[in-house]
């Protein structure tokens, strides 16, 4: 196969049984990869009623065909499993260097399934693999644990493990690879952790064939040179400041999430943002695998309380440990993150369950004994002893590591989880970007911006600008985008640059540039159509997984305080988010009933009958 | 009448004076057009355009202490 590697490492760690699997050459060409891929296994071998956290539930971690290419960004990978935080599935994505790495051993992906008495750590070298023991490694954190495990097997090996969150069963734990990548969301390291796996170290030095070099290298400069013309204009945002530039639209529109969304404008917004992070902490930007962006951020805090170093704050975690619980010091805010990576958390899930019990102390509902100390919004201390905790299922922490939805309901307020399905929002007030209301409420995996990411048309003006606040235009781009973002994470392409470079600017984003570079390598022969259709393919088996777990329009739902609170103040005072009416109006686009569900013409005509 | 503009990102270096967040005094029946102008912002800079936080383009006409946001497209979050 050209692309594709055309083999899946399965490894049961019940027996420590390891194959190589040949990859079905039709199902590669039907779900091309990464997310596409990991639903059809999850689909075929994973029951959607198992406990998450148990030996039935599969961790599966998937590349696409230009992951570990030159094409730009193509360095992504996806790991999927049922969700122990929301029940649902879910799937995270992440760059740096081990996808790549991974591709390069000679694997499109790796299928975890049963789970270890001891704890072991996967080492792959070239296409040979091996369970190692870890017992040594428990406890670690995930940068010791990166250090050890190149120091065990090869300096050059990338990783991907867990730390101390993961290992005790914290639900929002994060699998971090080289150090400080995250696929963060909804406990991917919680599930990693169950079942005694470490850490996968690996190293590869196979070359990844191309159906035509030579048209592969034509289209790559191509796209590459598209985003040159635009860098040429004048300084890129993303790579000077980083994501937390993004804070300049989010706070304009009214729409930056304020200690747990109470309002959508934070008065301390300039001392926390991209701008004052570059000129305080910011060491060097950093790429991940073949990226012209680099809008990752080496940071360090010279000195003062949070003295320390490491990689962050990006955008998210700007709004979680920072405006969403008050707290207006970039250093406390940024330590925050540090300590997130380095036990294995998501930073999204960690603030919001900080905000959450911020607004259950602030209204009564939880009282300083039950926390050991006040709570205050604002208080950087707080935020950052809580994280450990959290991370170290210590104090207070232990009822923070359940999640925001669990820890609100415990106390007798649930409407104070700003969730859906049971996932935290990203940074983003759906009453004002109502188009991603609509998305993170029919995201599949709960409240995810990276499910078909709206803000980029309703605030930063990409591919071109629309009023984030209309809803009535919403559901079409909708269901649209989301197509197009599960084909970007099947690729095993970024969003930052697929969609602003690989698509057609106009609402309806087009993959055109995805379609060429993905011809050129696997000489496949897409049709436009073709590779749209199989986001709406993905999109589909996703939504099946969870039909029958027992999941329908009930679940497509957002907290009471966007749908019946209008905001407060802002840019946006006064508006509600209309999910309601453009649930009815998404669901018919979709095919789907209006209870939610899939009809059974519009699964069998995307081939996934028998599914 | 007087409205406010602030700057940002890559649209800053066109502030009058140092600071990018100031007011401007302009004639009624001015629109964003007329500020794009004064401020000598090209066309090809792509700015995003809010009147009070809301999407707005170069024709809307601006009113007694409207603020103006001005930055260039980012993409990314």
């Amino acid at each position: 196969m050209n692309g594709w590697m055309g083999k899946i490492l399965r490894v049961n760690l019940s027996n420590g049984d390891i194959n190589a699997e040949a990859l079905d050459p039709k199902v590669a060409r039907d779900f091309v990869g990464g997310r596409g891929l990991a639903i059809y296994y999850m689909l075929k071998e994973v029951d959607p009623n198992c406990d998450a956290l148990g030996k039935e539930n599969k961790l599966i971690m998937t590349t696409g065909p230009l992951t570990g290419t030159k094409a730009p960004t193509g360095g992504r990978y996806m790991v999927t499993t049922k969700s122990p935080l929301t029940n649902a599935i879910t799937c995270s994505n992440s760059g740096g260097n081990f996808p790549a790495e991974l591709k390069k051993a000679g694997f499109d992906g790796i299928i975890f399934e049963g789970s270890a008495a001891e704890p072991v750590y996967l080492w792959i070298n070239d296409g040979k693999a091996e369970l190692k023991p870890a017992g040594h490694l428990w406890g670690k954190n995930t940068h010791e644990t990166d250090d050890a495990l190149r120091a065990e097997s090869d300096g050059k090996a990338k990783t991907a493990v867990i730390g101390p969150a993961g290992e005790k069963g914290v639900l929002f734990a994060s699998i971090m690879n080289d150090r400080d990548r995250a696929a963060g969301r909804a406990g991917v390291g919680a599930v990693m952790g169950a079942k005694k796996l470490k850490g996968v170290a690996v190293r590869g030095t196979q070359k990844i064939q191309l159906a035509s070099e030579e048209q592969f290298k034509e289209m790559n400069q191509k796209y590459r040179d598209r985003f040159k013309e635009v860098k040429k204009a004048g300084p890129y945002p993303l790579t000077t400041h980083g994501t937390a530039i993004t804070v300049v639209a989010t706070q304009t529109h009214g729409v930056f999430p304020t200690r747990n969304f109470q309002t959508g404008q934070f008065d301390e917004w300039e001392s926390i943002y991209g701008e004052a992070l570059t000129e305080k902490y910011l060491v060097k930007a950093k790429p991940c695998f073949s990226c012209p962006i680099a809008c990752g951020r080496v940071t360090k805090i010279p000195d003062g309380p949070y003295q320390g170093e490491g990689e962050g704050p990006e955008y998210e975690t700007v709004y979680s440990l920072g405006s969403d619980v008050g707290v207006g010091d970039l250093a406390a805010l940024t330590k925050a993150n540090y300590l997130c990576n380095e036990l294995g958390l998501d930073t999204i899930s960690m603030g919001s369950a900080i905000a959450c019990a911020m607004e259950l102390y602030e209204k009564g509902h939880l009282s300083e004994g039950e926390i050991g100390f006040p709570l205050e919004w604002g208080d950087g201390e707080a935020l950052v002893k809580l994280t450990q905790q959290t991370g170290m299922r210590e104090g207070f922490g232990d009822i923070l590591a359940e999640g925001s939805l669990r820890m609100a309901t415990h106390y007798g307020h649930p409407e104070l989880a700003m969730v859906s399905k049971g996932l935290d929002l990203p940074g983003y007030d759906p009453r004002g970007t109502q188009g991603l209301g609509l998305n993170y409420a029919t995201s599949p995996i709960g409240a995810s911006h990276m499910r078909g990411d709206l803000p980029y048309c309703e605030l930063l003006g990409v591919p071109i600008k629309i009023d984030g606040q209309t809803w009535e235009d919403k559901p079409p781009i909708v269901v649209k985008w989301q197509n197009v973002f599960a084909l970007i994470d099947a690729a095993g392409l970024c969003v930052f640059f697929s969609i602003r470079y690989l698509c057609d600017p106009t609402l309806e984003i087009r993959p055109e540039g995805i379609l060429d570079l993905i011809n050129a390598a696997t000489g496949a022969d897409y049709a436009l159509d073709e590779l749209e259709e199989i986001g709406d393919r993905i999109l589909n088996a996703e939504r099946l997984y969870l039909m029958r777990a027992g999941f329908d329009r009930r679940q497509d739902s957002l907290p009471a305080r966007f749908t019946d609170t209008p905001m407060p103040d802002g840019p946006v005072q006064g508006v509600v988010c209309h999910l309601d009416e453009m649930l009815e109006q998404y669901y018919r686009i979709r095919g789907w009933s209006q209870d939610g569900l899939p009809t059974e013409e519009k699964l069998n005509g995307l081939g996934l009958d028998g599914m | 009448m007087k409205v406010h503009v602030d700057l940002y990102v890559n649209l800053k270096k066109y502030a009058p004076a140092d600071d990018s967040s100031f007011d401007l005094q302009l004639e009624s029946g001015a629109t964003v057009k007329t500020v794009l102008a004064i401020l000598k912002i090209p066309t090809e800079e792509k700015a995003i355009v809010l009147v009070n936080g809301r999407n707005a383009d170069e024709s809307n006409a601006l009113k007694e202490k409207d603020t103006l946001t001005l930055y260039s497209p980012i993409s990314g979050g």
